[in-house]
């Protein structure tokens, strides 16, 4: 894999994504004196797979029913499945590989730079997004960030947690601790059943 | 493969519950986030399982933002599910990069079943932040699984209905690599999919070739890699809305947040 000069933007990346997570404590509270029907949260979801990957089933109610800003679940449960396995982790990569993952995913939101524009979007099935690109500073294939309907999101996550796609992006150093049987799911190598996208509304496809 | 004893609400007639029950349990697999919980296990169409954003193909002004729900639906299904009008679809959007939404895109269907027509509110500024929701002004409304486009007075096209599942993964894999991802492994639902609960039985995904274990001094498994959600033809439901960028943006912080909830007053 190549390295990609993105370490000082991956940085930044990082340091505003740290930033954003500490001391907001957004409000669970419900506001007194409503009058409309209040609607609590039950489902939340935004990059995908990081609760698949990161946290047991079970804790997946306390996630779905927390913001961004206040899920400390999640963030404890990426770090301990990055850790060693002595310490109930998973992957066993490195704190510094481990720490920008955790700066990357937390807060979890999908990211999208509303001033770029994508380069080649418009013909049927071209690509109109490229996942984690804003946080890779378009590595992923452009700055737009956001996630296409066929950006193949498990080999990027996979590569990250476990194959060396951070040390190649100049993120952290090389740990040398990649589990290569588990960095990718090998769906993107012709084995998959890509759809094809047309450029008219509403995009997707009819059902099966 | 046994069913499993699910719970939905939602007004639907009890002969369409009792087919979808059918159908939605003997399929217990979990995605990108399908399946993610008992509370979404037992109300599928909250269950959110993708969200995607993207430049809009024919106009690089729009953005346009999607959530799939209702994980696993089937061809036989199709005339049976839509969405919930218990629940509020909610996309939020942060704009000044604090994590806290800013602004929120509102939807809920009036009715159960697929005559349904969905009142879409926003984009606006929320009442409230965090995990309580009020609905803000309406903007417009349109039919289920209305492909036409048709703008809402504020230039948005939203389009509600069933499509096949965009998502892939080796998910029967993932599974026996990590056992306690699958839904199935945990009480009281059944081990319906045939996933050992216990240990790993699995150190690799499939699909490695020769040359890459010979690059990395592996003996990864060469067995050909699966797509369990194509392989089986499952749909879902997508929530598509096209928005012209200009209702989003915020000049002094043009990267947004994105993630999408579904709520209930009762919470359940």
């Amino acid at each position: 894999m190549q390295r990609h000069p993105f370490r000082v933007l991956l940085t930044g990346a990082a340091l505003a994504a740290l930033a954003g997570c500490g001391g907001n404590t957004v409000g669970n509270q419900l506001p007194p004196n409503r009058t409309v029907p209040q609607y609590q949260q039950i489902e939340r979801l935004s990059r995908p797979a990081v609760k698949e990957a990161f946290e047991a089933f079970a804790n997946h109610d306390q996630t779905n029913r927390s913001s961004p800003t206040n899920d400390g679940a999640l963030q404890t449960a990426i770090q301990t499945f990055l850790g060693p396995p002595a310490a109930g982790g998973v992957a066993n990569r490195s704190s510094a590989i481990s720490n920008f993952i955790v700066s990357v995913l937390i807060p979890d939101e999908m990211k999208v730079d509303l001033s770029q524009t994508v380069a080649g979007c418009g013909p049927p099935n071209a690509p109109c997004a490229a996942y984690l690109g804003v946080e890779t500073g378009g590595a992923t294939g452009s700055k737009f960030g956001g996630r296409w309907l066929n950006d193949d999101t498990i080999k990027t996550s996979l590569g990250i947690i476990f194959g060396n796609t951070v040390p190649a992006l100049g993120g952290a150093p090389d740990d040398g601790n990649e589990s290569w049987c588990l960095s990718d799911d090998n769906l993107s190598n012709g084995e998959g059943t890509f759809q094809s996208y047309g450029n008219t509304f509403p995009y997707v496809n009819q059902p099966y | 493969m046994k069913g499993n004893p699910v719970r939905i609400v939602g007004g639907m007639t009890l002969a369409l519950v009792a087919g979808a029950l059918l159908l939605y349990g003997a399929h217990p697999v979990r995605g990108s986030d399908h399946q993610d919980s008992p509370t979404t296990v037992n109300r599928p169409a909250a269950d959110i399982t993708d969200v995607f954003a993207y430049q809009a193909p024919h106009n690089p002004n729009n953005v346009v933002l999607q959530m799939d729900v209702w994980p696993l639906i089937t061809h036989s299904q199709l005339g049976m599910v839509a969405l919930d009008p218990a629940v509020m679809y909610q996309f939020k959007i942060d704009n000044t990069g604090d994590g806290v939404e800013d602004l929120v895109i509102q939807l809920q269907p009036t009715t159960a079943g697929t005559g349904q027509s969905i009142n879409v509110y926003g984009p606006g500024k929320p009442n409230e932040t965090g995990t309580y929701s009020s609905f803000i002004p309406q903007t417009g409304s349109v039919a289920f699984n209305d492909r036409s486009g048709t703008p809402l007075s504020n230039g948005m096209k939203v389009f509600v209905g069933p499509t096949k599942d965009p998502f892939f993964f080796d998910l029967l894999t993932f599974f026996n690599i990590i056992p306690d991802r699958y839904y199935g492994c945990h009480a009281p639902f059944t081990n319906a999919f045939g996933v050992p609960c216990g240990g790993a039985t699995a150190s690799s995904f499939n699909g490695f070739t020769s040359a890459f274990n010979q690059q990395h001094s592996t003996s990864c498994s060469l067995t050909p890699a699966s797509d369990t959600l194509s392989s089986h033809q499952f749909n879902v439901i997508a929530i598509v809305v096209e928005v012209p960028k200009s209702l989003l943006l915020n000049p002094a912080h043009p990267v947004m947040g994105v993630w999408a909830t579904t709520s209930t007053t009762s919470g359940s």
